[in-house]
């Protein structure tokens, strides 16, 4: 008996290196690599989730998804989306990480106040501001209304509500952005600083010769960190908009889903998630590359 | 015209006080070395007469022009800071002629005087690397150069050389000195390195928990300690001190130690007087005791007897540790040809004339 | 003690279940004594209403049912697993105007005229005819009758009484009456408060279930008589535009982001002097703890379009019987089914608010006595008589049409070039539409 034991006991010893890892391997074939190939497989099919089985129709999803015309708004709309919340939360990020970045009376409570829209979850904040949107019975318009300001339509109609939904998403993750990048300031050497007063620069040349290139990895990884989550923005667009009014903000990632979960198209949705990925896939490549030559000092 | 002169200069940071009421004035084209133990607030000088730290009180004067509420680009200086300071963004070349681009000089000479500054150090063939791709003494080069393209009324070095290894310590220990002369700049150099203070100084000044304790040329603080700290201080191994009493016996006055007494010369008699029958502190350099020359025979009150505890060989010299009765002496002199024995016991002469005493109470110098 | 009341409730219910069994025994209902059926239902109150008193039907029949219910997406899930998988299922509940075609071409529905028809397995008093007509017609596909209705909708116009009688308008019967009483409501200051004309669901494909009652009065249809989309044709035109001129025109703003909260939470607040969207609401509209406009609210019918068709339509959810089931579980299945919908639990239903797809139960004594709204009653009841079973796309990517006709809806409400918009959703519904 024991020596049965033992000698399973060795066997395993000396496969530790295959034994070991199984479960993990096991686990992560299950929720990564099946749903993957599954997903790699139906983008080849035409199939409605329900009836009957996919049905192998090589490229033809991919044919159709150029001939799509709401797959050319979903790319219009993400790039608008994206490019203007990514810019803006940058921009208002780095601002404020910069702000933040002098200890004040008070600076301690002020950041953890600030940082609270980025800690809610993302479905309730978008619901309240899904209220607060709302033309007729929304705080926004009482509010501009009862200082005298017109009030707007907002997310109701196709020419404001992209820029509305970019506001929405600034404001719950430029806290975030800030975070990162007001890490990133701590940790930047303290002397070049005062080598470039010495040199002769005003605050404006320290910021832009010393602290921008310093603080451009951290201001790369961010931007990484984010786009990952903004060029596949779902809850927040979904809550408010559902992608409307008609499509005027459905992201082609919105649209994917609406095609694999809306109209059970599952071999056609598939193909555009496909190119959703390819999408985040490139831009991440581009960025990492920028990232890796900011890294260089 | 680039003194530097510094008045009633106060610092606190919060409780401590780093810098007590300091006054300095620095000579044009000198090369000044503020020395001191770590934390006594060199570094702290430093930063006020540069600008970047807030004075408390006193005032700091730039070629006669008060430069307190001056920013520090304005003072027209340049510094050299302990960790280089380099930007980490830009190659040799950018670190080199970023002060002259931000002061919107024309791009010639901008080259032209990055192409001078590489040539003085030696750095030509470093320009397109970037900071991190330099070894230490190669970013010390750098740092430098930094310094000189600017071509500065007066120059700051904070401790520049102490990340640097023994040897490259002495090269460029040689280098800034041939520089200063190549420059014509008024320098203050802060370090906590007495031979870095020794070899390349114009004039020490001495610092001690935020106040100065004396200045002078290297030799003058070497021979002429102002007091029992600067005594210390300077010269390595530090001279010996030993409690003693002042006393008068046989027309002469003697430093009795208890274990010994020694006489002292006849030109110490009207400085010793005073402090008849006190306890002072005797002091004695290493280097100012030599092995009893037995010609000389006995009797000449200026010899000791020891036991010889420790023997360090550095060659052509020995480090004898001593032991006296309950006395520590280390005594610094020529080889002998028969090797001494550990253990052993042995007769020390003293160059008497050399010898200092301190007030005990006041660590005034006294002889 | 509470268990002394159980037994005492089941009690009870058993002698009723005797009475009830006594009363209307003209077939054989213990024929099908021992078989065990299974039926899945989505949880809807007809579930809730149903299942206590299964336990009497088992007594009188002998037959074992076993109710599983889920919450309505859950149960939308297994229902299509289950039946894909051939799974052990005797039948279910659907809503025929949006699955009907979906089971029907998947094999998974049983036609039930063998049965009605079969005098042994069908008795007199189950009755047919006094089911309100549109519903036997949406329970039917290609000529076959698949379902029998147990919860019954429609839309209607709910209008503001106060407000119309306050300056004296007439409760508008035709589409140019609907649009120029909006027009005269709309802007008018109640109550320090700016009315609006009218409010509609304008939210895309959510919109098309009210929407598609103006394309049918309009004349329109989703499709031609070859199965192409319609939306190109003059009548589908109008219904699009008047729906979104009226939207637009005197609404309140951002009309297309309003789904049906929006716009009826816009109405209970007094905002709007009309509103069409589901009879159901009433309920919502006459809540006073959630709406300030209880009390004063009437209802009619969708008003006339210009050729004087009358077409709301109507939904339902239908119980079928799965044809997978062995021939002796569906025996068991229709007398389950039968029973489910006769006349006293249809009565019954009613009275604890489930609507029935009965004309007998909306015209009881019983109904009558507590009902105090008869205007929504009698609109209901003219609405079920006269609507369209068929309320989405005829095709089986029902929410894909949806979403397209919903652009072209959009488009009506923001006033961008209709004609354009309907040709070119008219193209994309012939490419994408699975038939
Ligand atoms: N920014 C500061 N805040 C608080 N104390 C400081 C600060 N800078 C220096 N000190 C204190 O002032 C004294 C002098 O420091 P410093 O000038 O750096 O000494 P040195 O350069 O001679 O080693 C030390 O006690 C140090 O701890
Ligand atoms: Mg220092």
């Amino acid at each position: 008996m024991t020596t049965a034991l033992s000698a399973v006991a060795r066997y395993v010893d000396r496969r530790q290196r295959f034994f070991f890892p199984a479960p993990a391997v096991a686990v992560l074939f299950l929720i990564i690599v099946l749903p993957i190939a599954f997903n790699l497989y139906l983008m080849f099919t035409k199939w409605t989730v329900g009836l009957g089985e996919p049905r192998f129709i090589g490229w033809d999803n991919f044919v159709e998804i150029f001939g799509d015309e709401r797959v050319w708004n979903g790319v219009k709309v993400m790039i608008y989306f994206s490019g203007a919340s990514l810019a803006l939360e940058l921009f208002f990020g780095l601002m404020i990480a910069l702000y933040f970045n002098r200890t004040f009376r008070g600076s301690e409570a002020v950041q953890a106040i600030y940082i609270i829209p980025f800690a809610a979850t993302p479905v309730a904040v978008a619901l309240i501001w899904r209220i607060m949107l709302n033309p007729e019975i929304g705080v926004i318009n009482y509010l501009l209304t009862s200082i005298g300001l017109p009030p707007g339509l907002w997310v109701a109609s196709p020419d404001t509500v992209i820029a509305t939904l970019v506001m929405v998403d600034v404001w719950k993750w430029t806290p975030m952005i800030t975070l990162i990048v007001l890490a990133g300031l701590k940790s930047l050497p303290h002397d070049p600083y005062e080598a470039a007063r010495i040199d002769g620069c005003n605050a404006l040349q320290i910021f832009w010769y010393i602290t921008l290139p310093l603080i451009r990895p951290v201001l790369i990884a961010a931007l990484m960190l984010r786009s990952l989550d903004n060029l596949k923005e779902f809850d927040m667009i979904y809550t408010i908009t559902q992608g409307g009014p008609g499509i005027a903000s459905e992201t082609l990632y919105l649209y994917s889903y609406n095609v694999s979960f809306g109209f059970f198209k599952a071999g056609y949705g598939s193909a555009l998630m496909v190119i959703v990925f390819l999408v985040v896939l490139v831009f991440n490549v581009l960025m990492n590359r920028l990232r890796r030559d900011a890294s260089l000092v | 015209m680039a003194n530097v002169i510094v008045k009633n200069l106060v610092k606190r940071f919060n409780a401590v006080t780093a810098v007590d009421n300091l006054s300095l004035e620095i000579h044009d084209r000198e090369f000044a070395v503020l020395i001191g133990s770590s934390g006594c607030g060199k570094t702290t000088v430093l930063r006020m007469i540069a600008g970047l730290e807030p004075i408390t009180s006193g005032e700091v004067f730039i070629g006669d022009t008060l430069v307190n509420d001056m920013e520090p680009k304005d003072r027209d200086i340049a510094m050299v800071f302990q960790n280089y300071a380099l930007y980490p963004h830009m190659n040799v070349r950018d670190n080199l002629g970023f002060g002259l681009k931000i002061r919107k000089f024309p791009k010639a000479e901008i080259d032209a005087r990055v192409q001078e500054a590489a040539d003085i150090l030696g750095i030509h063939d470093l320009l397109e690397r970037k900071p991190k791709e330099l070894s230490g003494g190669q970013r010390q080069r750098v740092a430098l150069g930094r310094a000189i393209v600017r071509k500065p009324k007066v120059f700051l070095f904070d401790e520049p050389l102490s990340n640097l290894d023994a040897k490259l310590r002495v090269a460029m220990r040689a280098e800034i000195s041939k520089l200063h002369r190549r420059l014509g700049a008024t320098i203050i150099y802060v370090t906590h390195d007495q031979v870095e203070a020794m070899t390349m100084a114009d004039r020490i000044f001495i610092m001690h928990k935020g106040t100065l304790q004396q200045t002078g040329a290297p030799m003058e603080v070497y021979l002429k300690p102002a007091n029992l700290f600067v005594a210390g201080f300077i010269g390595s191994p530090s001279m010996n001190f030993i409690e003693a009493k002042v006393i008068r016996e046989a027309d002469a006055w003697w430093i009795d130690a208890g274990e010994f007494k020694l006489r002292a010369p006849a030109a110490f008699d009207a400085r010793l007087e005073p402090h008849a029958g006190r306890t002072v502190i005797f002091g004695v350099r290493p280097e100012d005791m030599t092995a009893h020359d037995p010609a000389a025979g006995a009797g000449g009150g200026n010899t000791l007897t020891a036991r010889a505890d420790v023997v360090e060989t550095l060659g052509a010299e020995i480090f004898v540790h001593l032991t006296c009765g309950a006395l520590a002496i280390v005594a610094r002199m020529e080889a002998p040809e028969q090797p001494l024995t550990e253990g052993q016991t042995v007769d020390v002469d003293l160059k008497m004339l050399k010898t200092h005493v301190f007030d005990k109470e006041t660590s005034q110098t006294i002889v | 003690m509470k268990s002394a009341l159980k037994s005492c409730a089941s009690a009870l219910l058993l002698c009723l279940g005797f009475t009830a069994a006594t009363a209307i025994a003209q077939i054989d209902w213990k024929q099908a004594q021992g078989t065990e059926i299974r039926f899945l239902m989505n949880k809807h109150p007809f579930t809730t209403f149903i299942e206590p008193r299964v336990a009497q039907f088992e007594k009188m029949t002998g037959i074992k049912v076993a109710i599983e219910a889920f919450p309505e997406d859950q149960y939308r899930n297994k229902l299509i697993v289950e039946l894909n998988a051939g799974g052990k299922v005797d039948g279910y509940m659907i809503m025929p105007g949006q699955d009907d075609l979906y089971h029907w071409k998947a094999g998974w529905l049983q036609p039930l005229d063998g049965f009605i028809a079969d005098p042994k397995l069908t008795d007199a008093s189950w009755d047919p005819k006094d089911f309100f007509a549109s519903f036997a017609k949406s329970s039917s596909v290609d000529g076959k009758r698949i379902g029998v209705v147990i919860n019954a909708e429609t839309s209607l116009l709910a209008y503001r009484k106060d407000l119309f009688t306050k300056f004296n308008r007439k409760v508008p019967v035709t589409m140019a009456e609907l649009e120029d009483t909006a027009k005269f409501f709309h802007g008018k200051e109640v109550d320090g408060k700016k009315l609006v004309g009218i409010t509609l669901r304008g939210k895309g494909a959510a919109a098309t279930s009210q929407w598609v009652d103006f394309l049918y009065t309009f004349g329109g249809s989703w499709t031609d008589a070859k199965g192409k989309s319609n939306f190109a044709s003059p009548e589908d035109i109008a219904a699009f535009k008047f729906y979104g001129d009226l939207l637009r025109n005197y609404g309140p703003q951002g009309g297309t982001m309003l789904h049906w909260a929006e716009s009826t939470s816009s109405f209970m607040e007094g905002k709007a002097a009309m509103i069409y969207d589901a009879n159901v609401f009433k309920s919502l509209y006459e809540n006073p703890k959630e709406s300030k406009v209880a009390g004063l609210v009437g209802y009619t019918v969708i008003p006339a379009g210009p050729k004087g068709l009358q077409l709301p339509h109507v939904s339902n959810w239908s119980l079928v019987i799965a044809k997978n089931s062995a021939a002796q579980r569906q025996k068991a299945a229709w007398l389950f089914v039968q029973w489910a919908t006769n006349k006293e639990n249809s009565l019954a239903a009613l009275l604890a608010g489930v609507p029935s797809g009965r004309t007998s139960a909306w015209a009881s004594k019983e109904y009558k006595a507590g009902d105090k709204t008869p205007d929504w009653t009698a609109a209901t009841m003219k609405s079920f008589d006269i609507g369209q079973g068929q309320w989405n796309p005829p095709v089986i990517n029902v929410p894909e049409i949806r979403d397209i006709t919903g652009l072209v809806i959009v488009a009506a409400i923001e006033g961008k070039d209709v004609t354009e918009a309907a040709k070119k959703a008219a193209e994309l519904m012939d490419k994408k539409s699975d038939m």
